[in-house]
């Protein structure tokens, strides 16, 4: 009873000891280099004194910033273009081609032009999250507000509902599905921007840590900024997940993916 | 413009145009007067401008030409209930069906223990906090009447309001309905496939034949009311029946 209830618990953290002997009999019974690949108890050692050394808590916040401002002005910006164009015909025939051309090229690609114009501080990476975020939020807020049937319009004119009614009662709460149905995405996508950003210029955040440790061939550091990453990863998955469970009572959500 | 009729229409038109093909009229002189509180049947095949019309009444098309008078003048109430129960899957029933009370600002004591009464003659007592969602097709509807009829106005518009429903939830939703109408003394303009859904309903069944729409024949349906099962069961209904069939072709 206990094992079927929380199988989804048990078996991935049965299967993890077992994958870090491995490692470890693997890297002491080849005597691998630790410059290569250190094993599992090594590693650990390693990312204790990172978080000792104090110094690790700061890259951790820059990352942080960088995902957490960028995305939430990538929405804000994503959001207001996205009502713009589905409203006003002229602004979409306007704005459209150059969106679709943007769009199809890489967006990490700009991560060298952003770090010349703005530094090497959060800003430069910052604004490479805004860029990443704000395009598919864009687009789904299109989407969102085309989706709404005819006949709620049509309801309201019944109704007589003023304009701000329709905006408040009826396309903001449509925009608010949409908006957290996309923003594990939209997360997912930031982290990557504000990482790839750090590895092309930064003083400071884990996608520092990254290309420091690749320059100095530490491979301890590689390793542990990865594994930070995956946990911060990981953290803002939950959360979206949970705030859209909780906002999205109303709907029939898919199945998570973890757990 | 009010009128001592509930609905008048005099000459309307409405005609689609396109540069490329011939006009297409999908209305053509419409005259009608519709007393308060009669049951009104709009039937015909499809096609006709039945649906054209309605939402011409309700002001959500506007008519090539011709003049639309409404009792109350311009600014006529109206409820309206759609084929689809157009629904705002995040509220539950109550919410949706106290929805107009919200955008109109009248969500005073009275309205609401008023609500609560419709939602009882409906049979949603118990559904209140139901989303959308967990509701059958017919239930929606109920929820849909319900709403529209929330904000007491004297008008009520329905567009094949239980099309897509199976024949035994139609049936029992008609006998309900009824009963609301027969409560609440709306004038119902009601727009049906269904020809003995239209005789057992209707006052008059106004009959439209398609290309250009027009009224071909007004029937005066002279059935007892209250009707129920008797009246399903009486050879007159199934008389009107035959010859409504007959008129449509």
């Amino acid at each position: 009873m206990f094992y079927h209830k929380y199988r989804k618990i048990i078996l991935p953290a049965a299967f993890l000891p077992a994958f870090l002997i491995v490692w470890e009999l693997y890297v002491r019974v080849f005597h691998v280099p630790n410059y290569l690949l250190p094993g599992p108890a090594e590693l650990f050692w390693s990312m204790i004194r990172l978080f000792t050394g104090g110094e690790v808590m700061k890259h951790i916040a820059v990352t942080m910033e960088e995902i957490l401002v960028g995305t939430a002005i990538g929405i804000a910006i994503g959001l207001a273009l996205g009502y713009l164009m589905a409203k006003l015909k002229l602004i979409e025939r306007l704005v459209m081609p150059f969106v679709i051309i943007v769009q199809t090229a890489p967006k990490i690609s700009l991560a060298p032009l952003f770090i010349l114009w703005m530094g090497l501080g959060i800003e430069s990476k910052a604004a490479l999250v805004i860029l990443v975020v704000s395009f598919p939020i864009m687009i789904n807020e299109v989407a969102a507000i085309r989706s709404i049937e005819g006949n709620v319009y049509n309801l309201m004119k019944i109704l007589k509902a003023r304009r701000w009614q329709v905006f408040t009662k009826i396309e903001i709460p449509y925009s608010i599905e949409m908006l957290l149905s996309g923003i594990k995405l939209a997360l997912t996508q930031a982290m990557t921007g504000a990482v790839i950003g750090e590895m092309i210029g930064a003083k400071a955040g884990l996608g520092y840590l990254l290309t420091l440790g690749s320059e100095t061939y530490d491979i301890k550091m590689i390793l542990n900024a990865v594994i930070l990453l995956s946990v911060i990863g990981l953290g803002l998955y939950l959360i979206s997940e949970f705030v859209e469970r909780k906002a999205l009572y109303w709907k029939v959500l898919d199945k998570s993916v973890i757990g | 413009m009010s009128s001592e009729y509930s609905v008048e229409l005099k000459g309307l038109n409405k005609i689609y145009s396109n540069l490329l093909k011939e006009d297409t009229v999908a209305l053509k002189d419409i005259n009608l007067q519709i007393k308060p509180g009669e049951f009104i049947s709009i039937i015909g095949p499809s096609g006709c401008g039945k649906s054209t019309l309605l939402r011409i009444i309700g002001n959500l098309d506007k008519p090539t030409s011709g003049t639309i008078s409404y009792r109350d003048g311009a600014d006529q109430q109206m409820g309206f209930v759609f084929q689809d129960s157009v629904l705002l899957p995040w509220k539950n029933v109550k919410q949706n069906a106290e929805f107009p009370l919200v955008i109109q600002k009248k969500q005073t004591k009275e309205n609401e223990e008023k609500l609560d009464e419709l939602l009882e003659l409906a049979g949603l007592s118990e559904f209140k906090t139901a989303l959308p969602r967990e509701l059958s097709g017919g239930m929606k509807q109920r929820v849909s009447i319900v709403r529209a009829l929330s904000y007491d106005a004297p008008l009520l518009l329905m567009d094949e309001p239980f099309g897509a429903l199976d024949a035994l939830t139609r049936d029992h939703l008609n006998e309900e309905l009824l009963k609301i109408w027969q409560k609440t003394k709306k004038t119902v303009i009601f727009v049906t496939h269904s020809i003995e859904e239209a005789t057992f309903l209707s006052d008059r069944v106004i009959v439209m034949s398609a290309r250009p729409g027009q009224i071909k024949e007004v029937v005066t349906i002279d059935l007892a009311r209250p009707r129920g099962d008797v009246t399903r069961n009486d050879p007159r209904f199934a008389e009107y029946n035959k010859y409504l069939r007959g008129i449509i072709g």
